[in-house]
């Protein structure tokens, strides 16, 4: 696949360098040339330096040929407002669009874009995985039942 | 009629106050907390709301649901185009307006509903051109602190620059090619491919004591 990741941070780095092992041609775009030095040297990709919303540094990452562009630079608004270029201009097929803003989120979800929230996911999966056997304890045998759950908890915590 | 402003500066609080002598409601919502102290200075604080307009709970807040107009008019494009997304879709605003400065956004704001799409840069583009006047070097604007000026030049028809590389055509330090007019075509930003061709209009940053070198090199 021909894949734009707009964003070199943490997550966009890691991505070009997942994908482009596993065969596919990765562009990153970023606007701060050192947001690259995340990429090892290993990384073959290519980098492209610009603002990801303005539409010559987009075609020069080969927007027009592109099967996939996933947006996570930190700002939601640039976020959206790319992928909706991808999707509704250049008809991208896949476009997936980072909102840290679980609001946003939700509201461009149902306007048809394909977005996903660190936000929500992560604070869904701490307290899943704090609260897990921390439930209200029965009133049948409380005894046995609560010792042996309120150790589950620290343990996580502290991992 | 309710009017709802986000951002702007000077054209949002010029914006507001036009809209208060007509009598409307206004309100300006700024996340800028020195640009808030300004406008509060220049409007009443009644018509201004401290708040980011691209959150769903600010927009909320300022009374979006009963606006008849959202006019988004901050320096970013990005915020403008999703603040009027959310004004319009879940707010359902009647008319939405945002400033673009890239003049290569208005097919997005279009696409995605925008009612009025104001082009900063374009706005500003064809205003110099209306009044320009066609001489060989005019002043457009003297920048006293730097000594730089900006000014324009045509390139004659039978100019020695004509069909050479702007690259290979040296130019006194410290002048900069802001922008190439020619014919119809759309504001050239000259690259390494660009060549001057007659006719060209160029408006160029300048010092002031090389505008004659300047005029020598690209008009003889």
């Amino acid at each position: 696949m021909k894949i734009i990741i707009f964003g070199c941070g943490r997550v966009g780095s890691r991505l070009a360098v997942l994908l482009h092992s596993l065969g596919h041609d990765v562009s990153v775009i970023d606007y701060n040339p050192d947001a690259f030095l995340k990429l090892p040297e290993t990384y073959k990709g290519t980098n492209i330096l610009g603002n990801g919303m303005d539409d010559d540094v987009l075609r020069r990452a080969g927007i027009e040929k592109a099967d996939a562009l996933i947006a996570v630079t930190q700002g939601d608004n640039r976020n959206i407002m790319v992928s909706e270029i991808a999707k509704y201009i250049y008809n991208v097929p896949k476009v997936i669009t980072r909102v840290y803003d679980p609001v946003r989120c939700e509201m461009f979800g149902k306007l048809g874009l394909d977005t996903s929230s660190p936000t929500l996911t992560f604070t869904n999966a701490i307290s899943e995985d704090l609260l897990q056997g921390w439930a209200v304890p029965e009133p049948s045998d409380p005894k046995e039942e609560e010792p042996e759950k309120a150790e589950d908890p620290k343990e996580e915590v502290a991992q | 009629m309710y009017v709802i402003i986000m951002g702007g500066g000077q054209v949002g609080v010029n914006l507001a106050q036009k809209h208060l002598a007509a009598r409307d409601e206004v309100l300006v919502i700024e996340q800028n907390k020195n640009e808030l102290e300004w406008i509060t200075r220049k409007l009443n604080k009644d018509y201004v709301l401290f708040g980011d307009g691209c959150e769903v709970s600010v927009q909320n807040e300022a009374g979006m649901i009963r606006a008849d107009m959202f006019i988004a008019a901050t320096k970013q494009d990005e915020d403008n185009l999703i603040a009027c997304q959310i004004a319009k879709n879940h707010f359902n605003v009647k008319t939405t307006v945002a400033r673009i400065h890239d003049p290569k956004h208005e097919s997005i704001f279009n696409a995605m509903g925008i009612d009025i799409i104001i082009d900063d840069t374009n706005v500003v583009i064809s205003e110099l051109e209306h009044r320009i006047v066609k001489t060989p070097v005019e002043s457009l604007l003297e920048i006293p602190s730097i000594t730089s000026q900006i000014v324009k030049v045509i390139i004659p028809d039978n100019g020695r620059v004509v069909n050479q590389l702007v690259k290979d055509i040296k130019l006194p330090d410290e002048t900069v090619i802001m922008g190439i007019f020619r014919k119809d075509l759309p504001l050239i930003k000259p690259d390494v491919q660009t060549y001057y061709m007659a006719g060209d209009m160029l408006v160029v940053c300048v010092k002031e004591e090389s505008r004659e070198a300047l005029l020598k090199i690209l008009t003889k």
